[in-house]
């Protein structure tokens, strides 16, 4: 286990063609790459590329508006959560 | 046979439900209830409404006279438009009977995500939990606003079919009534033996489920006696909406009676016409209904119809010189459908995987049919679930998946990196080498996640992190799993895994396209 090994991994993959597409043809999710790897001799583990893949600066913002909570564009809306929302009013 | 196991579990969200009305005393009760009611009616009813204008100084007279015992002027924010900024402000409080009635809806906002967290089964079912956790994620995007109040139950189950009904806005488009599933020994036999399979497969997951889709209770005179042995062995009462409350009251009073003995979340009472809403207060009182959701689809009703079924076809464009009856639209409401799950008609002995979608020409239903099984037996239910899950509910990314984005998120490429906006939300990625270009390529669709891989890994990008991110992408529900688009689990693959066919299209492009331009 190391990440010496993911690194040898990766760096062997650019040097062979053969192993790149065994690689495309098989491996496409990180357990199936494990799998792959561990297959052709690389101690590595499912912590192991998660490390190795976080580490490289990616980043997945996620942003989602809570809607259920006022967000709504009527405001009736929570009069009757679980209908949809009704237009109208009484001034 | 599975082995009968009777869930020992109580519903979560039920048990909430009945902790916030135990929290009330009768006299808070009686005021949630009748101010319940005066809404029902303010909603409902233009004439309640001009008479309340009409009267703007004596509007408990108003009230009074539909026997609604509350006072309008205490509970202003909920319906007079210059006061509806006060909802869910401190100062709501100088109105008691709106404060009352708001930190009531609170509490049942937050009981109604208990509910969804309840259909949660990572260890009963990770494949299926995961699959519906995507779609879960998927429609909270999709479907705008509605997204977010779906609770997404994992199974219903229709006991007749064909609906004796027949609303003209049916979003489901209900057919003709055919027949009736019976409680007969072998019928109960078979229900009572795929209930204990639901609960072997599912947990206590299995307890968020209901019994009716495109059916109505109240056609399966035995629908009572189905429901309780749906108790019996999850250990939870099904919910039950119903358009025809009053076709037997007596049959409507024992459902409720059963509600309140086995403690359900909130019953629905679709209302058609005005003069049902009458006859519906007049039979029922506002205690009686505290627990029971009035669905206001009445023509005068200021609530907007779902535009999907039936609804949505009375929308088209009529043949000349005929009318045209539009019901007001909601952009955001535009499926009934909350079951990410298992949809199973009794009657044809029919097993479909569904779930939500925005109504189109794809999906006029407003949901998605993965696939569909049928069954004679409980063992043949069993497996035909079973076989669901197998095709449809891949827990990652295969190399022959073709990729895309889903089709309502709007994609835009930044210099090393990209976003993806849905209707309330947006994500970003970037950060590392290749971000960008695999934005290009799963934008552009066509290409497997194998060559898009190859493309990346060929000029310099980390294997490991575009695995990585592709999984990340494809459990946030992401990634295309429409199966009229040819998405992820659209497959047909047989039992050694060979893919036999695609359901959809989805434009093929190939991988030297896609290194001719680096």
């Amino acid at each position: 286990m190391s990440s010496a090994e993911v690194e040898r991994f990766v760096s062997d993959l650019k040097a062979d063609a053969k192993l790149q597409a065994d690689v495309q043809a098989n491996a496409a999710s990180v357990p199936a790459l494990l799998q792959f790897a561990k297959e052709r001799g690389y101690d590595i583990t499912i912590d192991d590329i998660r490390e190795h893949a976080r580490s490289q600066n990616q980043e997945l913002t996620d942003e989602q508006l809570d809607t259920a909570l006022g967000g709504r564009s009527s405001p009736f809306s929570f009069l009757f959560p679980f209908q949809g929302g009704f237009q109208g009013g009484f001034s | 046979m599975a082995k009968a196991r009777v869930a020992t579990r109580l519903n979560v969200a039920a048990e909430r439900y009945r902790e916030i009305l135990d929290r009330h005393d009768a006299e808070e009760l009686r005021t949630l209830a009748h101010t319940k009611r005066f809404l029902e009616r303010y909603v409902a009813d233009p004439r309640f409404r001009s008479k309340l204008q009409e009267k703007p100084d004596a509007p408990q007279l108003v009230a009074e006279a539909y026997g609604i015992a509350i006072d309008p002027s205490q509970a202003l924010p909920l319906f007079s438009t210059d006061h509806m900024r006060f909802r869910f402000s401190e100062e709501e409080a100088r109105w008691p009977v709106a404060k009352t009635w708001d930190d009531y809806q609170s509490e049942m906002a937050e009981c109604r995500m208990l509910h969804q967290r309840a259909g949660d089964c990572a260890d009963a079912s990770p494949r299926f939990d995961a699959w519906r956790q995507r779609q879960i994620r998927r429609a909270r995007g999709e479907l705008g606003a509605m997204g977010s109040v779906i609770t997404h139950p994992i199974l219903a189950f229709e006991l007749s079919a064909g609906c004796t009904v027949g609303c003209w806005f049916c979003g489901v488009s209900a057919g003709r009534f055919r027949g009736n599933f019976v409680y007969s020994v072998e019928n109960a036999r078979l229900w009572r033996t795929i209930l204990d399979h639901c609960v072997d497969l599912f947990g206590t997951a299995a307890q968020i489920g209901f019994c009716y889709w495109a059916t109505d209770p109240t056609d399966n005179p035995d629908y009572p006696r189905f429901i309780a042995d749906y108790h019996t062995v999850t250990g939870s009462l099904p919910q039950t909406t119903t358009a025809a409350p009053l076709k037997n009251p007596a049959f409507t009073r024992e459902i409720l009676r059963l509600s309140d003995q086995h403690r359900c979340v909130i019953n629905r009472f679709s209302i058609l016409t005005l003069r049902m809403l009458d006859a519906v207060h007049a039979v029922f009182s506002a205690e009686e209904l505290m627990k029971v959701d009035l669905v206001l689809q009445n023509r005068e009703s200021l609530t907007s119809k779902a535009i999907v079924g039936r609804a949505r076809e009375r929308a088209q464009p009529a043949a000349p010189g005929r009318p045209v009856s539009t019901p007001i639209a909601d952009p955001d409401h535009s499926t009934i459908c909350c079951v990410s799950g298992f949809l199973v008609n009794m009657v044809d002995r029919s097993i479909q995987l569904v779930t939500p979608t925005r109504c189109s020409d794809r999906w006029p239903l407003g949901y998605r049919v993965f696939g569909e099984r049928r069954f004679a037996t409980a063992p043949e239910f069993r497996a035909g679930v079973e076989e669901l899950i197998d095709a449809h509910m891949p827990e990652e990314i295969a190399s022959a998946d073709v990729l895309s984005f889903r089709d309502d998120l709007t994609y835009h490429r930044k210099p090393n990196s990209f976003e993806l906006r849905t209707r309330n939300g947006h994500f970003a990625l970037g950060g590392f080498p290749g971000a960008g270009r695999l934005g290009d390529m799963i934008h552009k669709s066509g290409m497997t996640a194998g060559e898009i891989q190859a493309v990346l890994t060929r000029s310099g990008a980390d294997i490991f992190v575009i695995a990585d991110v592709m999984q990340q992408l494809f459990d946030r529900g992401l990634l295309s799993e429409d199966p009229k688009l040819g998405g992820i689990g659209s497959a047909v693959v047989d039992q050694k895994g060979r893919v036999l066919a695609v359901l959809g299209k989805s434009p093929r492009r190939t991988v030297q396209e896609e290194n001719d331009k680096s």
